[in-house]
């Protein structure tokens, strides 16, 4: 069962680069000319990008990168030179830790928070929230971002301003590094749990006005059971349901709403690789990028179809 | 229809927006992009003369940012209108004729939304040159999965409803059901879904400013003047604050109009339809 839904990925991820690569290679410019010294003959021109294959026809070219990528090549960065799959694998683990501690962070507030709220429905509680929820839909992440930078780093020199850990740090404990990278991390990770928390919390709340005014939850009250049990245990499972859902549909957009942050923040991972590769016309490393990032929502999607039939276990994965 | 006082207060807001930035038209002495040789490099904070400051070209920042509205709505308009069309095209046809059309209409949405929607708009404006129209254009046509996505499923649950039976019973053609019968039931959704789309295409229209590939100087758009405010952030944090919190106001108004309009028309809350 679960091996038939990675499958089903597959092609999903094809199609994904498939477009990306089509996209990419539809571009009017030339990305050899973004990093070949000018005074570079015409004719040695061809050579460069005979070298780099870009002369060939675009489903040529993206046949080769998947054939490469079957070997484990995801080619070379343009302006580095370095194999991209290196320059991915080294910033993995800095959009994992900022993307999944935001995600679990996001599931400890949005559940008491939309479920408090949903339950103590227009009470001032339920109006705070509502009002901030919609504000924090409303902030752009980015500026936000800039805000905090503005206030807690540059004003009062709070926290720091850009990067993961402190260079001097190289040799110094693990607890002191560990320290010093959620030092650096709070900012960023402050700024997508307001963007990301906002939308979750609102709609947890309506699940659960919805869910409150079944006959079983009415059922319950009159066998006598208390408001704590029926609200944590009887409500909460079914309200976690949908959250569970939207979650993994909106992967996609906190994980590229995360990558301008780490741009903001000078974060090290594939959102600031990606983003600078944009610029740079990198494409090699461009389309690695697009490719982790879709994986990591495939998978992301994933683990929500998982953790769904847990919950649930009417529902089973087809 | 019962207004809530912030979706009042939201209407006000974008009158007051509208009037006042298509209002400086009228006045060409009033000009965004004129600049005072004397301040070049150095913004002067907000005063009498300059309600917002002026930005590091002495250009003051309370027109700049006016004149920016006049894009900012336009974009947020424009863009909506693009990718509700697209949207409702595609779920009408996937949800009516189901099939291998529905699976790979479906699928072409699912790798849409597999693509990580930053990089696909920044590399489509890397390669377009940026400018107003490219914007528009690619916003709306990468933002229509949502409204696609919630036009099936009504088609989906239309299409089971007795009226339409009677309607195929009756004799109609393919197009007059779709078109008559079952697109307008699928409109009220839509409605609420463009409202809060049209908040996400003026936050996406800041974001590729913000990162040079939209509005080009020296037209001001919101986006851009925080581009631009980058680099006089630790002493002129004014340029900073303004835009951004009239972004965030016109996006929270529509955020809270759509709010309005959703319980008017009874329509489910779904946060999958933002785009």
């Amino acid at each position: 069962m679960i091996f038939r839904r990675i499958l089903g990925f597959i092609p999903l991820i094809f199609g994904i680069t498939f477009i990306s690569f089509m996209i990419m290679h539809a571009a009017p410019g030339d990305p050899t000319m973004m990093f070949v010294d000018p005074s570079v003959q015409i004719q040695d021109m061809a050579q460069v990008k005979a070298n780099l294959g870009l002369d060939k026809p675009v489903l040529v070219q993206y046949f080769f990168w998947l054939k490469e990528i079957g070997k484990g090549n995801l080619g070379f960065s343009y302006v580095s030179g370095q194999p991209v799959l290196d320059l991915l694998w080294e910033r993995l683990p800095a959009t994992l830790l900022l993307s999944v501690s935001s995600l679990i962070l996001i599931l400890c507030f949005t559940f008491p928070l939309g479920l408090l709220s949903g339950y103590k429905k227009d009470s001032f509680f339920d109006r705070a929230v509502t009002f901030l929820s919609f504000l924090g839909m409303s902030l752009p992440t980015f500026w936000l971002g800039l805000m905090l930078l503005l206030l807690f780093s540059l004003r009062w020199s709070l926290f720091p301003t850009f990067g993961f850990i402190d260079p001097f740090l190289e040799d110094a404990s693990l607890w002191a590094r560990a320290v010093s990278v959620l030092h650096h991390m709070f900012l960023p990770l402050l700024t997508i749990l307001i963007g990301g928390l906002a939308g979750l919390i609102r709609f947890n709340r309506f699940s659960i006005i919805e869910i409150l005014s079944q006959d079983y939850i009415q059922a319950g009250r009159a066998r006598g059971l208390s408001e704590r049990r029926l609200l944590f245990k009887h409500a909460f499972k079914n309200a976690a349901l949908p959250i569970v859902t939207i979650l993994g549909a909106g992967l996609s957009g906190l994980i590229g709403g995360s990558f301008v942050i780490e741009y903001i923040f000078s974060w090290p991972g594939m959102g600031q690789l990606g983003v600078s590769a944009v610029f740079a016309r990198d494409y090699p490393v461009l389309m690695g990028s697009i490719l982790f990032s879709s994986i990591l929502i495939m998978l992301g999607n994933f683990l929500a179809d998982l953790s769904y039939s847990k919950i649930d276990p009417r529902v089973r994965i087809r | 229809m019962k207004i809530s006082v912030l979706g009042r207060l939201s209407i006000g807001f974008f009158i007051a927006l509208f009037l006042l930035s298509f209002g400086l038209l009228l006045f060409p002495s009033l000009d965004p992009t004129a600049f005072d040789p004397f301040y070049i490099g150095n913004p002067e904070a907000p005063s009498w003369a300059h309600w917002f400051g002026t930005d590091d070209f002495g250009r003051d920042i309370l027109l700049r940012c006016l004149s920016g509205a006049r894009i900012s709505l336009l974009v947020g308009i424009v863009s909506v209108l693009i990718s509700v069309f697209l949207g409702v095209w595609v779920g009408l046809v996937s949800g009516f004729y189901g099939g291998w059309v529905d699976a790979v209409l479906m699928r072409f949405v699912d790798i849409m939304l597999g693509i990580p929607s930053l990089f696909l708009i920044l590399t489509i404006q890397v390669m377009l040159s940026p400018s107003i129209i490219n914007v528009i254009v690619v916003i709306g046509l990468t933002s229509w999965m949502g409204v696609a996505r919630m036009v099936r499923s009504e088609v989906l649950s239309m299409r089971e409803r007795v009226f339409i039976t009677a309607a195929f019973a009756r004799g109609f053609s393919n197009s007059k059901v779709l078109f008559k019968h079952i697109l307008p039931h699928t409109l009220l959704p839509v409605i609420v879904a463009a409202m809060l789309g049209m908040g996400s295409a003026i936050l996406a229209e800041s974001v590729l400013s913000f990162l040079g590939l939209g509005v080009q100087p020296p037209h001001a758009s919101w986006g851009n003047m925080l581009e631009n405010s980058l680099s006089f952030m630790r002493d002129a944090p004014w340029m900073t604050v303004c835009p951004g919190l009239l972004i965030t106001a016109s996006v929270l108004g529509l955020n809270f109009i759509g709010d309005d309009m959703r319980a008017y028309l009874n329509v489910r809350e779904r946060v999958d339809a933002r785009a």
